[in-house]
């Protein structure tokens, strides 16, 4: 009897364990092993929050839709704009766009883009609360259809930034049809015009794409498109180095590892992203330019980005980052580091013993503590709160930091999008984290935001960066980056300004 | 016995409502919002709000609690997930399995060395075997779990090219991961093993056993081997509950989307449902584990089956 128990318990752990091995996952990797050739397998590290473009403003998502959905327009990789589903546009006014579809172009149930699908998308986009403040004013009602190759979209105001919102990932045409019949069915099985079909998503673990053989940009060069799930850096470093992977996204601390091996090769594409230390601008004593121009003066950016990035970062020396257009690197004597300079503008500024704050943080636990380190220099004592990234937004919207230290990413590409933080009618959740409110400022950006000249407009933007440089409301980090390691039989592979790849010109090599 | 296993597993219910109601206070009361995070830092207000309204965050916490528990017991819905609004069952039934496998193969690991270490340590002690295996076992127990999974992806992937680093597709997948996981716990189950037979063999059953001209190796292990293992099944059974909760650590690094994996990144977002969900999924089946425990215990401790025994003859005289 007690025999018989414990087989019978050895066989329920066996046939337990058995019944959990997914035998198909184990085809699934097994086949892209064999097919050799035909598979690109990437690995990444963050999985996607949604399969609709328009559902989530995330930078997993907009990897994943950039492969499956094409938008009207595409940024190459110097943020030119170029046809996209769009073969061409024409500016009617300030506020009407005509845009010309190619005739061309199917979804992957089979069914022929036309000017509707375009609409819809738009009609969409304006209503997610992840994608309205992106994708500008559009107006809908005042939107029409002419043919089945040409929609107008209209804009309740003038936006300069609206073609840009165009090529957007966000802005990926999704099938009206199908999404009508079966909006759920839609989200699990998504369906684009893209040069990859979605396949199957195994949450945690991997998305399987296939090549769409009936894209109109042409034939790929291989069959499948496998984009792994990896979270541990050092993980997808040793997988690409030991050839698991084909392509894998590294970060800045495993680039010199990687390098040593001579069948791997790394890529770093600067991104449309700048980081930054700054401050809730509407408390004490951060409301004190004096204040912040000493800080600005008591950290030395520069060797902060040499040591925190492994010297293979650029400082920022504008909010922007230096692809944008209007990007301008202002002159400003609060510049720099000098450490006996700050410390007199900290007595003027009423704080001769310095004084105490908190500094919070997703993250960059070495950019802090350095941080930390200057700033006592001067006598300002900084508590770290290193906290996760939930936390951090939340203190960050409702106002409740002192000191922080942020990133902001532009994916248009245009500048519009990014002086939204320093905006007074964007206190917290519209952007402006730094509770800044200068009416010089707002001016500015109002110009920045309406103006549909562009010559005015980027006299304003530079304008606007010589004002927040003299008034230091930020203090520049690094301009982000992406490194990509990929083996020497990868050719091709493209990675653009807004962080998605293009994978359409990869082939493999002997 | 049955009676016994019965009354276990009603005590579980009131364990598993305490649990619900303590990680449901915990996320309702922590102090930032998770919509804020699920729709991104440029949602307006009036969006967050509402999203509250239509995830019922905004209906005070009581009517939350009972609409919660109302839809697990009426129709096991536990939610969805704020992120990708998948069922938060459907999650679990994804990753679970994955954990179950990893959790059933490094105990098995664990048992298969350490206990024959663990036994071989006592009947030799103070031999060479005995104190090169407690040193190995101190190693074990001090090394971190995250360093030695890395050593092992560099050793076995890196440099040799045998094994690979992440997934969990097949046999060769399952190697480094389950050798990492399986590790800390073959060093407890060694020692345990061990100074538990050293007490065992010191019995005056085992000094009688001799004295009858028993076979060492029937000494060993029929009769004491059997008693040293009652701790031992303890533990394992302890590293095994605490396994399926899911070894984070060993999942991020090796990339094996388990159970670990998906409660850490729900609670990095505060997605509460698959944390609720989750966390309630764990409590049953640590719950369930510990029962098994219990029962296998019965049969390989005679006294705790003699008690039951005896209760019943107790009761047949009595009538």
């Amino acid at each position: 009897m007690k025999k018989k128990l414990v087989c019978i318990l050895t066989a329920m752990a066996m046939v337990l364990s058995l019944a959990a091995c997914g035998g198909k996952e184990k085809s699934e990797t097994d086949s892209s092993k064999e097919a050799g050739q035909d598979t690109l397998t990437v690995a990444v590290s963050m999985e996607p929050a949604a399969l609709i473009p328009y559902e989530s403003n995330d930078t997993g998502t907009s990897y994943i839709c950039s492969q499956i959905y094409e938008k009207l327009l595409t940024a190459d990789s110097d943020m030119n704009l170029q046809p996209g589903l769009a073969e061409s546009w024409e500016v009617i006014d300030d506020t009407h766009y005509r845009f010309k579809l190619r005739d061309d172009v199917y979804f992957h149930n089979g069914e022929k883009l036309t000017a509707d699908d375009v609409l819809y998308t738009f009609e969409k986009c304006v209503e997610s609360s992840a994608t309205s403040s992106t994708i500008g004013p559009v107006d809908i009602a005042n939107s029409k259809v002419e043919d089945e190759n040409t929609v107008v979209l209209a804009l309740s105001s003038p936006y300069p930034a609206f073609l840009n919102c165009c090529a957007i990932d966000i802005s990926g045409i999704v099938c009206k049809s199908a999404m009508e019949a079966d909006p759920e069915g839609y989200a699990e099985k998504p369906i684009g015009t893209g040069p990859f079909k979605f396949v199957e998503w195994k949450s945690g673990d991997y998305i399987k794409m296939e090549a769409n053989e009936k894209w109109w940009g042409g034939s790929l060069n291989f069959k499948t498109l496998m984009l792994r799930y990896i979270p541990e850096a050092t993980t997808r470093a040793v997988e690409v180095q030991s050839g698991g992977v084909d392509v894998a996204q590294i970060t800045v601390a495993e680039i010199e590892t990687v390098e040593k091996e001579k069948d791997v090769t790394v890529l770093t594409q600067p991104i449309l992203n700048t980081s930054f230390i700054s401050y809730n601008c509407s408390v004490e004593p951060f409301n004190n330019v004096k204040v912040r121009q000493a800080i600005s003066l008591a950290i030395d950016s520069d060797a902060i980005v040499e040591a925190a990035n492994y010297g293979l970062a650029e400082t920022a020396k504008s909010f922007l980052p230096p692809m944008v257009e209007g990007y301008y690197e202002a002159e400003s004597e609060y510049q720099g580091y000098d450490v006996e300079k700050a410390k007199k503008l900290l007595a003027e500024a009423g704080y001769p013993d310095g004084f105490s704050c908190t500094l919070i943080s997703n993250a960059r636990q070495a950019e802090a503590e350095m941080i930390q380190a200057y700033l006592s220099e001067i006598g300002i004592e900084v508590k770290l709160n290193i906290t996760d990234f939930s936390n951090w937004l939340d203190a960050l919207v409702n106002g409740k930091q002192e000191m922080y230290i942020g990133g902001w990413t532009i994916p248009s590409g245009d500048m519009s999008e990014a002086f939204g933080a320093f905006d007074s009618n964007e206190f917290g959740s519209g952007g402006n984290r730094s509770f800044y409110a200068n009416e010089e400022a707002d001016a500015l950006i109002e110009v920045i935001n309406s103006e549909m000249d562009k010559d005015a407009r980027n006299k304003a933007g530079e304008d606007l960066q010589k004002l927040l440089a003299d008034e230091c409301v930020t203090v520049g980090l690094n301009v982000g980056s992406r490194f990509y390691a990929y083996r020497n039989n990868v050719s091709g592979l493209v990675i653009l300004p807004t962080q998605s790849p293009d994978f359409t010109k990869v082939k493999f090599t002997e | 016995m049955g009676k016994y296993i019965l009354r276990r597993i009603l005590m579980m219910i009131p364990v598993i409502i305490c649990v619900v109601f303590v990680v449901f206070m915990i996320l309702r009361l922590s102090p930032n919002d998770p919509i804020r995070t699920v729709l991104g830092d440029m949602a307006t207000q009036e969006e967050v709000d509402e999203m509250r309204d239509e995830m019922g965050l905004n209906d005070p916490l009581p009517t939350q609690f009972v609409s919660y528990i109302g839809k697990i017991v009426t129709k096991f819905d536990f939610g969805v997930s704020y992120v990708n609004r998948r069922p938060v069952l459907t999650e679990i039934k994804d990753r679970f399995p994955i954990t179950l496998q990893l959790a059933i193969f490094s105990t098995l690991l664990a048992a298969l060395i350490g206990i024959p270490l663990g036994m071989v340590s006592a009947c030799h002690q103070y031999g060479l075997l005995d104190n090169a295996s407690s040193v190995l076992a101190l190693i074990f127990l001090a090394m971190p779990e995250f360093w030695f999974a890395l050593m092992l992806i560099i050793v076995f992937t890196q440099k040799l090219g045998w094994l690979p680093a992440s997934g969990w597709y097949g046999v060769e997948y399952m190697i480094l991961p389950i050798l990492a996981t399986g590790m800390g716990c073959i060093a407890g189950i060694m020692r345990t093993t061990r100074s538990n037979m050293l007490e065992v063999i010191r019995q005056d059953y085992i000094r009688t056993a001799r004295a009858k001209g028993l076979k060492e190796n029937i000494i060993i292990g029929k009769h004491a081997l059997r008693n040293a293992l009652i701790p031992v099944v303890t533990l394992m059974g302890m590293q095994f509950g605490k396994m399926l909760g899911g070894v984070f650590v060993i999942e991020t690094i090796f990339a094996i989307p388990g159970m670990g994996k998906l409660l850490v990144d729900a609670c990095s977002i505060k997605n509460i449902p698959v944390v609720q969900g989750g966390v309630i999924f764990i409590a049953v089946i640590y719950g369930v584990v510990n029962l098994l425990i219990d029962i296998i215990y019965g049969f390989i401790d005679p006294r705790i089956s003699s008690m039951y025994k005896g209760k019943k003859k107790e009761k047949r005289g009595e009538a």
